[in-house]
Parts: structure tokens; sequence; C-alpha cells
């Protein structure tokens, strides 16, 4: 995997709580991303998929392991170098409207961006945010506008537009449709593959919801407790999942028109407390096929097929 | 920014406690510049004119005259001048002084932090007449050492609220969005937290005012103000407790100037807190 | 099936600052005994208003209600006062269960505490107050009733899969998981015994495992009881795991109501047909529909959909469309081929 253009090596972030003791958000992931492609991080709140994105752009501090950007580890960058792999590497807030300082005028926080990364002279900065401006698809005169005066779905778009003016190679996505509705969901989504496209962008998009992310992605890492449990190409991963937790997940989805899942048999019981993680293999207590041999032995992720790996004794 | 300040004062129109405020605000200010033209006697400030001591109000004098024989109107100008820079520049020392040290304590974690909010934390243990009594008296009773001493112990009042509003806000998402877009923490500091929390800073400065006054007039009523014979509104009131109740004008025309600028420093204040909290601010744009 | 709650023509107007917002405009709804109903929009579609226009908690004065009838059990609620709502219907015969069961409990008290003060004055075992009684809160809670209200609880707590219901009655709501708070809310909603329970997006806050848990125990518990719902949600997969029914809003206008699975094999309104198709798919990114949702200030005249819809008319302009079928109810000017409008 020495191709990939972003990869972690046993990466950590550990939460650390007042009384000493410490949630272990990410514990360990190792996750290679190719250049171009779309890959979905997947997983139920608390999984640690956001703190992985926040960990790997440096947002967060890296308790352990290595990030590695275009083949250089990036995690103890400083000053003007850690600044460029910053302009490549961008992350984009789940909560858009949030993400503005709400005292800016949009154009404002478009030019910010600009201002931090680039050398470029006022005019210069004005053509590249109204050319980001219309890739986006939002109107020159809500330049003027303060973030609480334009909807949902217009600051996704402006939170999109802040960091692709700067020309990045991948975006990390923070849960990019959740809170909107479907109709608004489809735009955002239609927008960010033709984005991906005419920008030639690496995606990383974290997401909860599986069926937005088997729309767009074209493969998939799924987390439990700070761990990746399964990856695969999108097509393979979601037709023949080999983790139990997969399985779960996805018999869990509802399918309008298809068979009801409340009527089916699938996996009781709520994750564990993140500070009392079980020992082998974090999912036992929930999986229907544990062992013994779970409770003495985490399993590590293993190849299975060609594009996908599980993280279980019996996948 | 502009169409925002425009907006502040459109609703701050509306608001009539703070708009009378306002008005006060504006007329001691206008007292204080416009004293040597407004002022009935100027040359009566300093001198002494025994032969028309203590005269009631009306006719030439339109509050009457001190024990010394002065036009108190005349000298309640001049003290306007006094009052105003006592407690502007007691204020902006402050605020210079405690503002930038809250910002440090709000942004950092650990030991500078700490150190900061336990230092202010003593200075607000003290009384602040007790403190300001006991500046002043050490340092001798003269017009710095009274700005020295209200700055003293005012400038924690401004660090603790600018270390919890820096708190709040460094918390918000946006924040983290700017620093992980790729801003220098500097560039957050000022051009991000500081605009964002500006507000409560101006209410509180309004309101330091009108406090400082009052404290800056106890102190000249305790003779720690600047010495005769400065129109000190503080010092006239002590002045004229000997002469009670016969000459009443003596401390009434003093007592209600103070009061007057109190409360008018105080309604503005409370009203640029609704103005200025962004709960209730709205452009009136249409969202879509 | 006898009809338990029947709505015609409901509008509902809120006076604002910046004008009148047309929130519900002429919305029909019946939910029989026993039947479990999706009442599914965008945000904006008014499904809020409408729930709590039943519940009799619209803000007033800013918000003019007139409703050709909205009846319930053969009561006309409109004509009630509403202390006479609040102490014999709202809370007794209709409960709710909120979206966000964390906001919706004291954080200060205990479980058992808030199920029993719950059970003091909602629990079928209680004679509603006369009118004119002493007031509520001066009033005893018999000790015999209130054991039997605690067996209650416990048999409830059991019901709805919480573990260790007894512990749980000493735990506070931040000590519980999202997915067990919102179990407690369900089981407070179903204690009174209500005949109608309204469910505001109850499992939107949840994680899918959890939403499917949830989802499975509350079917299986109102199906149980023969306890009506009114289920809002945002949500197509949602409505289609757990409703019989489901009425379709848009912009305050109710445009498409038919048996779930009717509607999902063929819906009939070009918006709710637009909606399924904005569903994310399998085999690539999904349709969206172009143009805004109005503003309810000023909502176009007519079919609100009219300025988003394809197939929009002169007619569809002005007036607006007419209910048109019984089963799969449809209020179009062109509505979508039905293969078998006498499927249900």
């Amino acid at each position: 995997m020495s191709d990939a253009l972003l990869e972690t090596r046993g990466l950590a972030h550990h939460f650390r709580l007042k009384d000493g003791r410490a949630v272990r958000a990410v514990d360990g992931v190792d996750l290679a991303v190719q250049a171009g492609e779309i890959l979905g991080i997947v997983g139920e709140s608390g999984c640690g998929k956001s703190t992985l994105g926040k960990t790997l752009i440096g947002v967060l501090r890296a308790d352990d392991g290595t990030v590695i950007y275009d083949g250089a580890p990036i995690q103890n960058l400083k000053g003007p170098a850690l600044r460029a792999v910053r302009s490549r590497l961008q992350y984009v807030y789940q909560d858009a409207g949030a993400a503005l300082d709400p005292r800016w005028t949009i154009g404002r926080s478009l030019d910010e961006a600009l201002v931090i990364h680039t050398k470029l002279s006022r005019a210069e900065r004005s053509a590249r945010v109204r050319e980001t401006l219309a890739a986006v698809g939002l109107h020159e005169d809500q330049l003027s506008l303060y973030p609480h005066e334009i909807s949902g779905g217009q600051q996704r778009r402006v939170g999109l537009a802040r960091v692709l003016a700067l020309h990045p190679r991948v975006l990390i996505l923070d849960e990019p449709t959740s809170g909107l509705d479907v109709s608004v969901q489809a735009t955002i989504l239609k927008l960010l593959v033709a984005l991906w496209r005419q920008y030639g962008l690496t995606l990383l998009f974290i997401s909860h919801d599986l069926a937005v992310v088997r729309s767009i992605c074209t493969r998939v890492a799924v987390m439990y407790l700070g761990r990746i449990v399964e990856t695969g190409s999108t097509a393979d991963l979601f037709v023949n999942p080999r983790h139990p937790y997969t399985k779960s997940l996805l018999a869990a989805v509802p399918q309008p028109g298809g068979p009801r899942v409340i009527d089916q048999a699938w996996l009781e019981g709520e994750p564990p407390d993140p500070l009392d993680i079980p020992s082998g293999c974090r999912f036992r207590n929930r999986c229907p096929m544990a062992q013994r041999r779970c409770a003495a032995e985490d399993p590590a992720l293993r190849a299975l097929a060609p594009t996908q790996a599980a993280a279980c004794h019996f996948a | 920014m502009g169409s925002e300040t425009a907006l502040v004062l459109r609703k701050l129109a509306e608001d009539r406690l703070a708009l009378i405020g306002l008005l006060i605000v504006l007329a001691l200010i206008a007292c204080a510049i416009l004293a040597p033209w407004l002022a009935t006697h100027p040359e009566a400030v300093t001198e002494i004119n025994p032969a028309h001591r203590l005269r009631p109000p009306g006719g030439e004098y339109l509050m009457g005259t001190d024990r010394l024989g002065a036009d108190i109107y005349s000298r309640l100008l001049f003290g306007a001048r006094i009052t105003l820079v006592i407690s502007v520049v007691a204020v902006g020392v402050a605020v210079v002084v405690g503002v930038p040290l809250g910002l440090v304590a709000g942004i950092t974690d650990g030991f500078v932090s700490s150190a900061i909010m336990r230092l202010a934390d003593i200075f607000l243990a003290v009384p602040q007449i007790v403190l300001a009594i006991a500046i002043a008296q050490t340092l001798g009773p003269s017009l710095p050492n009274v700005i020295l001493a209200l700055s003293a112990t005012f400038w924690p009042w401004f660090t603790r609220l600018v270390y919890a509003e820096t708190r709040a806000v460094r918390n918000e998402t946006f924040i983290e969005a700017t620093l992980a877009l790729g801003a220098s923490p500097s560039r957050v500091v000022w051009l991000h937290i500081l605009p964002n929390i500006i507000s409560p800073i101006i209410v509180r400065i309004t309101l330091g005012l009108g406090f400082t006054i009052l404290t800056a007039a106890a102190l000249g009523f305790l003779g720690l103000g600047a010495p005769p014979p400065t129109p000190e509104w503080g010092r006239t009131i002590a002045e004229s407790r000997e002469f009670l109740p016969d000459a009443w004008w003596y401390a009434a025309a003093p007592g209600l100037a103070i009061f007057l600028v109190v409360i008018g420093f105080n309604m503005l204040g409370d009203g640029l807190r609704d103005v200025l909290d962004p709960r209730t601010r709205r452009t009136g744009r249409p969202r879509d | 099936m006898t009809e338990l709650l029947a709505v015609r023509d409901l509008v509902v107007n809120y006076h604002t600052q910046r004008g009148v917002v047309r929130a519900l405009d002429g919305v029909s709804l019946s939910i029989g005994k026993g039947e479990v109903v999706g009442l599914v929009g965008e945000s904006g579609c008014g499904k809020s208003t409408l729930a709590r226009a039943i519940l009799g908690v619209l803000p007033a004065p800013a918000s003019e209600v007139k409703a050709a009838s909205l009846s319930f059990g053969g009561e006309n609620l409109l004509a009630l006062a509403s202390a006479d709502i609040a102490r014999r219907i709202r809370g007794r015969r209709i409960t709710f269960i909120p979206q966000d069961p964390y906001g919706s409990l004291n954080p200060l008290f205990t479980i058992g505490q808030q199920m029993l003060d719950l059970m003091q004055w909602k629990s079928p075992l209680a004679i509603p107050a006369r009118r004119g009684a002493w007031p509520a809160l001066l009033t005893r809670y018999p000790a015999a009733r209130r054991a039997r209200d605690r067996a209650a609880i416990l048999e409830m707590l059991e019901a709805v899969q919480i573990p260790n219901p007894e512990q749980a009655l000493a735990k506070l709501p931040h000590e519980l998981s999202g997915g067990q708070r919102q179990r407690i809310v369900i089981a407070m909603a179903l204690l009174p015994q209500p005949e109608l329970i309204i469910a505001d997006e109850p499992t939107t806050a949840l994680d899918v495992t959890i939403q499917a848990q949830i989802l499975r125990l509350l079917h299986r518990e109102v199906k149980r009881r023969q306890v009506s719902v009114l289920f809002t949600t945002h949500d197509l997969g949602t409505a289609w795991e757990i409703c019989d029914r489901i009425l379709v809003m848009y912009a305050g206008q109710e445009v498409e109501a038919a048996p779930t699975a009717a509607f999902f094999a063929a819906p009939r309104h070009p918006y709710t047909a637009r909606l399924l198709q904005s569903l994310p798919r399998a085999d690539g990114v999904a349709q969206d529909i172009p143009g805004e949702i109005p503003s309810l200030l000023s909502p176009p005249p007519g079919c609100r959909f009219h300025p988003r819809c394809a197939e929009a008319s002169a007619d569809c302009r002005t007036k607006r469309p007419p209910v048109t079928g019984s089963a799969h109810v449809v209020r179009c000017y062109h509505p979508l081929d039905a293969p078998g409008e006498a499927a249900a």
C-alpha cells in the first residue's frame, strides 16, 4: 500500500477525563487512502470516526502512530511545511453553519482561506472566490450575507467553497448530509460527485448513514469502538459483509419496499462503555458468533478477498 | 461593520431608557467640554469671594454658592471634567490591563492561565472601596493616585469577564474550523475571538464608567481625591456637611449630578446589553 | 376500523413580527383505532404544527386555529376548554413521545421519581380531578395506589426491555444511554393507557441499530395494546418500518395519503414520486428536486408544490387541487397512474 496518498499506521487519539481515565476514541487505526477514491468511514456515534478525521489533519494530536501524506509523515511538521500540507488536506465540518464565524460575511469567510494559504492579490483572491462559488452553485449576491441568513443546504455549499478555493487534494467530509432533508441531501451528494470529478479530489466521507455511503463511496471502512473492523469496495462490502458487526449494521437499515427490519432477528444490546472496552475482540459482547477465543485474542484486520479485509476470527 | 453599527444605533433609539441614558452621558460630555463657556462664573471656581458665601439658588447664582462664595453651578461644570477624566482614564487603564490578561488566560491552559486568574481572584477578594482607600491613603491624595487606585481595583473585573467569554467562544465550532483551515492562533484570537466577545466588554465599560464615578466620588468625600480647591463632586458634598440642613443646595447639586450621571451610564449599559446580545440581533433579511 | 381522530380542513396561521406564517392550509387526517399513521415530510412541511394542534399546545395567542372539525373519540377538541383538555385528555388519553428524551427528562430527578410523578396525575387508576377541586399539588398520593402504580411502572419497564428495572428507577437520566432513555420515554407514554400516542421523530437521534430496536419495540407494544399512533418523521425508511398508513405533507398542505405498501409501490403525487427518487440508491446518486421549499410567509397560491413541479398547469397555479381517490388519496390535478387503486 505504498502508493497510498494518505495513510495511517497505528493511529490513536485518547480523550483524557478529569479523573485520569482515558476514552480511547481512536485506538490503533491502519488505513490507506488511494488517490482519487471516495472512501466512506461508517460507524455509529461514539465509534471515533470524526475523531479519526480530526486526528488525520492534526486538529487533534496523535497519541500514537503516524499519519503519512504523499509518502512523508506529517504529524510533527511545523511552520510553513505544515501550512503547505494543511492547504492540500482539508476538513469540512458537519455543522456548516456553526463552522463559520457568525460576525463575518460569507465573502469574508471565503476570502480568509486564501489570505491564510496564498500570496494572491485581492483581485486574484476575489476571482478565485467567485470561481469556487460558481462551482458549488452559490450566487455572488450571497457573499454579503451572514451565515444565519442562508439555508442549511447553502451553508454546506459555503463550507465546501471555503476549502475548495485552496484547491486541496484530499477533503475529509464529516457527516456532509446529516440533518438535511432528503431532497437537499440528494442535491448535495450530486454536487459532491461533480466537485470530486472537477477538482480531481480524494474524499474521506465520514457518515453514519449507510444508504448514503453506498450511493456515493467507492470503498468503505467500518469502525467500531475506535477500530476499523472491516474494509472493502462498496460493491463487495454491501453485498457480502464479512464482519458480524457490518452484517448487523446493514441488517438494521430500513429499505422502503423491501423486507421490514423490525420483522427480522438482529443483534440486541448497545455498544459497551468506551471507558471499559472488552478484552480481545471489542464486539464480542454483542456478537452471536463469539467464542472463548474472542475474549482472549484481539483479531487483526486480515485480507479475505482482493478488496476486502475484516477483523474477525471467524469471518 | 458599517451596517451593524447603524443597526445598533437604530435599536438603541427604540429603547427609551437606553436613549435617556445616552442623552445624559452626552450631556455630561458636553458639560465637560464646554465648561468655560457654559459657566456663569468661570473665574469663581478657584477664587474666594467671602462676601457671597452660602447664597441660595436663584438670580446671579443658579445653584447657589458654597462656603467660599464660589458659584456651585460653575464648579459642577468644571467638576464634570474631573469626573470624566477620572472615570475614562481609570476604566481605560483597567481595560488595557484586564482585557489582554483575560484573553491570555482564556486561550492558554495550565500555569499561566491559573496564575493570572488567581491574581485576579486576590484583587477581587478585597472590597474595592477598601483597596482603593488603602492605595490612595498610601500614595497621598492626588488625581493620578485616585485614578491608579481605581484602575488597580477594576482590572480584575475585565479579566474575569474576558476569560469567561473567551473560554466559551474558544469551544465554538468555527474556532476549531478556522484552526483546521490552517489559520495561526494569533489570527484566530485577534480576528475571531476578540470581535465575538467585544459586546460584553463594551457593556462592562459603560457600566464600569458609572461605577467608577461613584467610587471616585466616595474617595473624594473621604478626602482621598484631588486636593482643594479642585471642584470634585464628592469633595464638594463632603464640604457641605457642616452647612446642612440650612444650605441644602450645597449638597443637593453635586449629589444630584452624581446620581444622574451614574444612572445614565447604567441605563445606557443595560440598553447596550440588550442591543448587542447576538441572540436578539437580527438584520432582518429573509433567510432564502 | 372505527375512527379515533378526525381532522378536517385544519388551518393554522402564526402571527409573527414578519407577517402571517401560513403553517397549515386546510389539512385533513384521520386515524383509526389501533392504527399507526406516519406523518411524513421535509422541514417546514407543518408536521410538528399538526401534532401540536392535536395536542392543543400551539403557542397562544400568536397562533390562529380553524378547522371544519377536530374530533377525538367523539369529542370536539376545538370546543373544549384548554383546562379541560389538560385535565382529561392530554397526557391521559393522548400522550407524547418527544424526539429528544434527554431534553424531556428532568436531569435532577431519578427515573423512578419522574415516572411516579407522572403516575400520580396521569395513572389510569387516578380519578381525574373535578373542576374546582383542591389544586393538584395539594392533594395527596394515596399509598395504596402508589404501590399499584409502582408495580405497573416496573411491569412497563420490563415490557420496554430495560434491564434491571428496579435499578433503573434509581438512576438519573444521564446515567442511561440514549436508547434506554428513549425506552423510558416510550414507557411513560404508554403508562397512562392512552388511546393515541403522538410520536415526534422518536428515533431521529438514534443510531441505526438502536433505531431498529426501538421501532420494533414501539410497534410490538402499540399493536399489543391497540393504541393508535401518529408518527411524525422526515425519514421515509422509518415510516416504511412502522406505519400502516402514510400521510405526506408539503409546505403546509397534505399531498398524498395511502396505505404504506401501496404508497411505496406506486406514489401518485409528483412531489412524493420525486421524494422517493431522492432517496440514496445503491447504484449511484439519487435524483434531487430542483428549487427550494417555499417560505410560509408568502406561499405560492394553489398547489404549493407547483413552482417545482414539471406537471404544473394553469389550474395548479391558482386553485388548490381537490382530493381524489378513496383509500389512496392524492391532491393533484395531474396524479400519476394508479396501478392498483382497489388494492387497499
